[in-house]
């Protein structure tokens, strides 16, 4: 059964759907962050093809129970999951332009820890004072 | 003569950027918020972050600069101003400088109240072999003073520990002494229902300048509910000790801590207004621990998380509210977590800490000498969970404790930069990582976020207060700021230019 949305499959019981994501957009990193999102929820299971990933996603729990009276159709689902994989990639994409940059950061935040067998460039201690650009003047009581 | 401009072109500036390290979360269908690595925010219209990661600002937007200016992007025109950075971020987490400073002695595990929530397995009143000998009490206390922490907090817990008093008088005297010599100082806390609280105690609590806490869960049918003792009076029993404590040692010195339990959540503002009327300044809506007895009881005390919220976002309301007609109220848990957004220092606060702070921030001493990572983790220990257990004063020395293989696993999946669900929240640089509660809820100290009470409590209160942040209430950033700065509302309005 097709759903509203492309590249969407739904089986008849409204319990599964197999999702095709284009590997030109969607990193696996990005797929499987957005995928942990709802395990609480639904089960997931990721595929490589040669276009694209093969994602099918289905509920846990499909008929009502005490712990979940109300049960969605995964139709439901469709629309977080994609917002939530868009995002994913998103964070993916920030992760990994600053990433070199992030470590660099704490080592330098915490060089005076000793772990790094080199000083980071740069200076530990503040910049500001260590430019001399403020100076606080002290005066001594006589 | 005349001298012409540049061409307009000149005064464009960079059109590409570079990303510095941040997060982003959804606040509503209209705003965004980015979290820089340091822990600044800022408000955006929804869509900005997809639009700075695929690099569609100009340098001639007016979000720009301010991009450039909260560490979000930097360009050819600046620089990543890494050590700025760097310093921010080292102030964030300057709570892991020194050491331990919180240290639990529990002197006994006897006490007089059977409260259905007790994270103790206590015992009753004769059980004196659930006290802490001398040799524990000497080994633990002079532990407490190896920690290189220039400044400890010392915190009597039990049971109720003022049925060992001569036991806490003893570690008081040793570790004051010890503490003068090391070139330490040293706060004193007793932790107690006050029932057994007597004259020639609270004169001895004003001689060593110790401060007295005590559990309030609110107006009488609800405290006496939560916390029954032998004739049902404990309301009535903690009430009239607060008095007397307040009038021997002064109000400063004696503080009152709440515990949520299902009768609680339908009574936010009756729990409020109990405070006011007890002249407190300050109330802490805690979500009940999942430890100890607790655990056991979970069809009474086993609420939902959105149930707690529910509560929580209507006391703050009322506290706003109690603030608004005049009378100066801080919610606790609402000041730790604007702290962390609002100033670049961390806080003390354990369970929001990562790393975490069990065992960092805190120890305990149990009586028989086995020190535990948390106060929690000791519970945990009294249903037969030793997860937690770091060693014994008895037996181990602090390397010991600090190299045991309990530490090292708390230490690897107690922080939230590394956690799976974790890594990429927007609120990462204000919560914590938690394996405790973890360990006791999901049976794993990594945790599974999606179903985590944790992460779905902290991530509600987080949202809620940003949304308040973002609301443009003049009077609610006030009391906020107030908050922050430890200053009430006319001392934070007297406080800004005019």
């Amino acid at each position: 059964m097709t759903s509203a949305f492309e590249h969407v499959e739904v089986d008849a019981e409204h319990s599964k759907a197999l999702v095709c994501i284009d590997k030109k957009i969607y990193s696996k990193a990005a797929i499987l962050r957005a995928c942990y999102w709802f395990s609480g929820d639904l089960w997931s299971d990721l595929k490589e093809k040669d276009e694209c990933f093969a994602l099918t996603v289905g509920l846990l729990v499909t008929s009502p129970t005490l712990s979940h009276p109300t049960v969605k159709k995964i139709d439901e689902w469709l629309p977080q999951i994609f917002n939530t994989l868009s995002d994913s990639q998103l964070r993916v994409e920030i992760q990994a332009e600053t990433a070199s940059i992030r470590e660099l950061i704490i080592a330098k935040a915490f060089a005076e820890s000793g772990i790094l067998e080199d000083s980071p460039p740069g200076t530990f201690a503040d910049p500001v004072e260590s430019t001399n650009l403020v100076k606080i003047a002290t005066t001594t009581s006589k | 003569m005349s001298r012409p401009f540049a061409p307009q072109s000149a005064f464009v500036g960079p059109s590409d950027y570079q990303l510095l390290p941040f997060r982003f979360h959804r606040l509503d269908q209209q705003t965004e918020i980015l979290v820089n690595e340091c822990g600044e925010f800022l408000f955006v219209p929804e869509g900005t972050a997809r639009k700075i990661i695929q690099k569609e600002f100009r340098a001639n937007s007016e979000l720009y600069p301010t991009l450039k200016a909260k560490h979000f992007i930097y360009d050819e025109s600046s620089s990543p101003l890494l050590d700025v950075l760097a310093a921010k971020y080292r102030t964030k987490f300057s709570f892991i400088y020194g050491s331990t400073k919180l240290h639990i002695f529990v002197v006994t595990l006897r006490c007089d109240h059977s409260c259905q929530y007790c994270q103790v397995s206590r015992q009753t009143l004769n059980q004196g072999q659930f006290d802490m000998s001398r040799d524990v009490a000497t080994s633990a206390v002079d532990m407490m003073l190896q920690c290189p922490s220039k400044h400890i907090t010392l915190e009597f817990q039990g049971g109720e520990p003022l049925l060992a008093f001569d036991t806490i008088k003893y570690i008081v005297s040793i570790a004051k002494d010890g503490a003068v010599r090391l070139g330490k100082e040293l706060d004193i806390v007793i932790t107690s229902n006050l029932a057994f609280l007597t004259d020639d105690i609270l004169n001895y609590c004003k001689v060593h300048e110790i401060k007295l806490s005590t559990s309030l869960d609110g107006p009488e049918f609800i405290h006496n509910s939560n916390r029954p003792r032998p004739g049902g009076d404990s309301y009535k029993v903690t009430t009239e000790g607060i008095n007397r404590a307040r009038r021997a040692l002064g109000n400063g010195r004696v503080a009152a801590l709440m515990t949520t339990t299902q009768l609680s959540l339908q009574h936010p503002i009756e729990i409020i207004d109990e405070y006011v009327r007890q002249s407190f300044h300050t109330i802490f809506l805690r979500p009940i621990s999942p430890y100890g007895f607790a655990l056991r009881s979970k069809h009474k005390t086993g609420y939902e998380t959105d149930a707690f919220f529910e509560f929580y976002k209507a006391g703050l309301d009322h506290i706003l509210e109690l603030n608004r007609r005049g009378y100066n109220l801080v919610e606790i848990y609402t000041q730790i977590i604007l702290r962390k957004i609002l100033t670049p220092e961390g806080t003390g606060y354990v369970d929001l800490q990562s790393p975490t702070g069990a065992g960092l921030n805190v120890l305990a001493y149990n009586y028989d000498g086995s020190v535990y990572a948390t106060d929690e983790a000791r519970m945990l220990a009294e249903m037969k969970d030793y997860t937690f257990k770091l060693g014994s004063v008895l037996t181990n020395s602090r390397a010991d404790i600090f190299t045991s293989p309990a530490f090292v696993a708390l230490l690897q999946q107690g922080c939230n930069q590394s956690l799976p669900g974790c890594s990429d929240c927007a609120f990462q640089s204000y919560c914590g990582a938690d394996p405790v509660y973890h360990h006791a809820t999901q049976g794993d100290m990594t945790g599974h976020r999606p179903t985590s009470g944790f992460c779905r409590r902290n991530m509600k209160v987080m949202e809620h207060l940003f949304s308040l942040l973002r609301s443009g209430d003049s009077f609610i950033q006030d009391v906020f700021w107030g908050w922050v700065t430890d200053r009430n509302l006319a001392e934070m309005r007297a406080s800004i230019p005019q």
